[in-house]
Formats: structure tokens, C-alpha cells, sequence
């Protein structure tokens, strides 16, 4: 080599090994665990399923933070009871020779799930929580977040005393649902939230699963309807809210609600749940094997919300964190893979006590976090 | 400084950068910083607030530094250790 061509490659040498480091180094280092999580390996998942319920086991009963906002707070432990059931039961889905070890801490989250006392806001709106009585004209969609901890646990747990309250509330919601020309149901007065919509056909799929009933030939039509009033034909995004009995929306389509209604919505129809999808994929950005996905659609801009999270660069916590759970239901490998290194990045996932904690994600986020990184459906 | 003992001063800097994280992690993940934050927000006060949101961005920062900087910082220093640059009159 001419002492010209050693000079060059020793000039150029320095950014082209720092720019090769860069490009493999960090992705390999946060995305270690990403193959294990979406192969379901038992330990990858047992240990966040044990801090989880380690976590649930010190805490009492009712809500779980107490901002003084009555809506946060009850909303806020609906989630985590729900999602504590969800990511418990997808686990034995595929690993059930842990449901002795499960079976308990998914009862008592459905006990907490269930109980008036844990989201007295409805009771506020409605004069009644849901799960006491339903009168007629009333929406109650919430309860689609109860019902479908009460499905999965039923799933594996026949014989609960819950199962009558997931009879009952299914019944209530699908004839509601039936009945509604748009496909959607209030979740409160005057508020129509088609991501929670999505949470009470995907409480019928579950009831459907555990009980043996057909809701097949109601959410097909469902299906129908609300496609064609809630899901944003230019961006594939779900309209995140539209007016009380009426398709016109009053907020953007949006990635957080258009992720969680993709994974919601494959327990009752695989087949929109597919196209909620596809408005997820297309709202990713992948960044150096980083992925996150875009709150709102290009051109359209907000503060988003506390669905959303923190919003940077355009990419919320919210969207990116339920697109996990939607990758892995629709089996997209290299989606989950990209969007779980950003998790493992920002999420800081360490060892407490026997089992794994995301270190910034609270109760909230690790409950939300077990079930998006475990979504599988029955 | 030779170009190894560099590069050994650049791990141990790393190492400990690693373990300061760790510790970090840990007492962040043993708390639940939401709740956390939420009492303090409603009657802490500023100060330990902004404390914790302190200590939640500098384990963010440390996150980003060793995943993102540290690699190619160390991957440098390895390059210059194996191939050091030529001294003296050419």
C-alpha cells in the first residue's frame, strides 16, 4: 500500500469505525432481549409477570394513584387491573403450567376491576357504576376495559364468581352495540372515545372465547359501521373521539388510540384489527433499528394527552407503547423488535427483588407493559 | 498516556458509569415514580419534585450516553490502541 493510501485509510478509519459502532452497537445492546420477548420465552416473561404481581400484592384494594382528578385515578386502575389480567392470562395462553402460580393475582385484580369502588367517576356521570345497572340510552363503554380482565380470567377460570357479571355485562354491551347506528357507544355523557369502543368489542371476543356464546354475525356487522364512521380513510388512524351520536369527530385521528384499538380489537375481528394495524405500521418512523410511532398524522400537529404521554418528535410513549402489543398480536417481528428497543431504552428495565421492573414505568406502565409485550390472542 | 492505558481509563470511566445507572434503576424501580411524583406534586412541594424528575432525566441521560456515546467512544479508543498514529518526523 503507498504511504497516500496509508494516510487515507488512517484518516478515514476513526468515523468509519465510529459510525459502524453507532449503527450496530446500540440497537443490538437495547434489542438483547427483544427475540425473547416476542418468542415468549417463560423466563423473559415470568420475570415481569413477577414483579407485576409482587407490586399488585403490596397495595390495597381500589385506586392505585391519587392525583385528586376522581378520572385519572379510577381510569388509571382500571388499566392496571385490566392489563395486569391481560398480560397474566396471554402468558398461560402459552406457558399454562404456570396458572397455579398466576391464577391467584389475576383473581384479585378482577375483584378490584369489578368493584364499584375502584372507578366511582362513572358513578358520577351516570348516577350508577355499570357493573350496578345500565339503565336504557345509557353508553357506559368503559365497562369494555372491566369486561375484558373479566373474559380472560374466565378463560382460565371457569367457575369464577365473576363469570355472571361477564355474562351480564356482554349481554348489555352487545345489544348497545347492535343498536348503535355508528357502531359506537358513550363512554360517559356526552363522550363518545371510539378506542374505547374497540375495548368492549374486544370484551365480546373474550366472552365469547370463555363462554361458548357467538357474537360472530354482531361484530361483523359492528365491524362495518364502525370502520366506516371512526377510521380516517387518508392516515388508516382511528378518530380518537367524535361527537355523542354522530360520526363527525371533534379530535384527530391518532396513533395511541389507533395501536391500543389494533390490539383490543384482534379478540373480536382479526380482520379490522389487521387494518387498524396497517394505520400503525404506517405511523411508524425507524430510527438506527429504533421505532416509534407518530401521534398524530403528518400535517396534523397536538398536545396530545395523557392516552399519548410525552410526545417527541412527533412519536408519543402512548402510540409507540401499544403498537408492542399490536406488533406481536399481528405477528410483525421486525416492528416489535424496533419498537421494543425504544421501550428498553427509555424504560430502563431492572431486577427488583425475584423479578423485572421498568424502572420509570410505575405500576401503570409495567401493567401496560406486560400485557403489550405478552399480546397474544386465544 | 499510552493509547491502551487510554482505553483502560475510558472502560473503568464506562464501568462505573454502568454501575451508577444501575443503582439508579434500582431505587427508581423498588419507588413507583408516578405515585411518587404525584404526592409530591400535590403536596412535596418543588423541591423533592423536582428532584425526582431530576434523578428520572439524569438516568435517562446516563441511558442514552451509554447505549448511544459509549460504544463509539470505546470503539475509538480500541481503533487507537491497535492502530496508534504515527509520531514523529514522517
Amino acid at each position: 500500500m503507498s504511504s497516500a493510501a496509508r494516510d487515507l485509510a488512517r484518516r478515514l478509519a476513526p468515523p468509519l469505525c465510529a459510525a459502524a459502532v453507532l449503527a450496530l452497537a446500540p440497537g443490538w445492546l437495547a434489542g438483547r432481549r427483544g427475540a425473547d420477548w416476542f418468542d415468549g420465552d417463560r423466563r423473559t416473561q415470568d420475570a415481569l409477570a413477577r414483579g407485576v404481581i409482587a407490586a399488585q400484592a403490596a397495595r390495597p384494594a381500589g385506586v392505585v394513584y391519587h392525583s385528586g382528578e376522581a378520572r385519572f385515578d379510577g381510569q388509571s386502575a382500571v388499566a392496571i387491573y385490566q392489563m395486569t389480567i391481560l398480560g397474566l392470562g396471554q402468558i398461560l395462553l402459552q406457558h399454562p403450567e404456570l396458572r397455579g402460580e398466576y391464577l391467584p393475582a389475576m383473581r384479585v385484580a378482577a375483584e378490584r376491576l369489578a368493584s364499584p369502588a375502584t372507578l366511582r367517576y362513572a358513578a358520577s356521570k351516570y348516577g350508577q357504576h355499570g357493573v350496578v345497572r345500565m339503565d336504557p340510552g345509557e353508553g357506559h363503554a368503559y365497562l369494555g376495559y372491566i369486561n375484558m380482565g373479566l373474559g380472560m380470567l374466565r378463560i382460565f377460570d371457569p367457575q369464577t364468581p365473576l363469570a355472571r357479571l361477564n355474562d351480564q355485562l356482554s349481554d348489555e354491551l352487545a345489544r348497545r352495540l347492535d343498536a348503535s347506528p355508528q357502531g359506537l357507544i358513550e363512554t360517559y355523557p356526552g363522550e363518545t372515545w371510539p378506542p374505547d369502543v374497540a375495548a368492549v368489542a374486544g370484551s365480546l371476543g373474550l366472552h365469547a372465547r370463555a363462554s361458548g356464546r357467538d357474537h360472530g354475525a354482531l361484530l361483523e356487522r359492528w365491524a362495518r359501521r364502525f370502520e366506516r364512521c371512526a377510521l380516517d380513510g387518508r392516515s388508516g388512524m382511528l378518530v380518537q373521539r367524535v361527537a355523542a351520536g354522530s360520526c363527525r369527530p371533534v379530535d384527530a385521528p391518532r396513533g395511541s388510540g389507533t395501536a391500543i384499538a389494533a390490539y383490543f380489537v384482534a379478540f373480536a375481528h382479526p380482520a379490522l384489527a389487521r387494518r387498524l394495524y396497517e394505520g400503525v405500521t404506517r405511523a411508524r418512523r425507524d430510527v438506527l433499528f429504533f421505532a416509534g410511532v407518530r401521534e398524530y398524522p403528518e400535517g396534523v400537529s397536538g398536545r396530545g394527552d395523557l392516552n399519548a404521554g410525552p410526545i417527541l418528535f412527533g412519536l408519543s410513549v402512548g402510540a409507540s407503547g401499544f403498537a408492542l402489543g399490536a406488533a406481536r398480536v399481528h405477528g410483525d417481528r421486525q416492528g416489535f423488535t424496533g419498537l421494543y428497543r425504544s421501550a428498553h431504552l427509555l424504560g430502563a428495565p431492572t431486577s427488583v427483588g425475584a423479578g423485572t421492573s421498568f424502572a420509570v414505568g410505575g405500576a401503570l406502565g409495567n401493567a401496560l407493559l406486560l400485557a403489550m409485550l405478552t399480546g397474544r390472542t386465544p | 498516556m499510552t493509547p491502551w492505558r487510554r482505553l483502560g481509563r475510558r472502560a473503568a470511566l464506562v464501568a462505573l458509569l454502568l454501575l451508577l445507572h444501575e443503582a439508579g434503576a434500582r431505587l427508581l424501580g423498588a419507588q413507583d415514580p408516578i405515585s411518587l411524583g404525584l404526592s409530591l406534586a400535590r403536596g412535596g412541594g418543588a423541591l423533592p419534585l423536582g428532584a425526582l424528575l431530576g434523578a428520572m432525566a439524569l438516568l435517562l441521560a446516563l441511558r442514552l450516553g451509554l447505549y448511544l456515546a459509549a460504544p463509539p467512544w470505546l470503539a475509538l479508543g480500541l481503533l487507537k490502541a491497535l492502530w496508534p498514529p504515527r509520531s514523529g518526523p514522517r
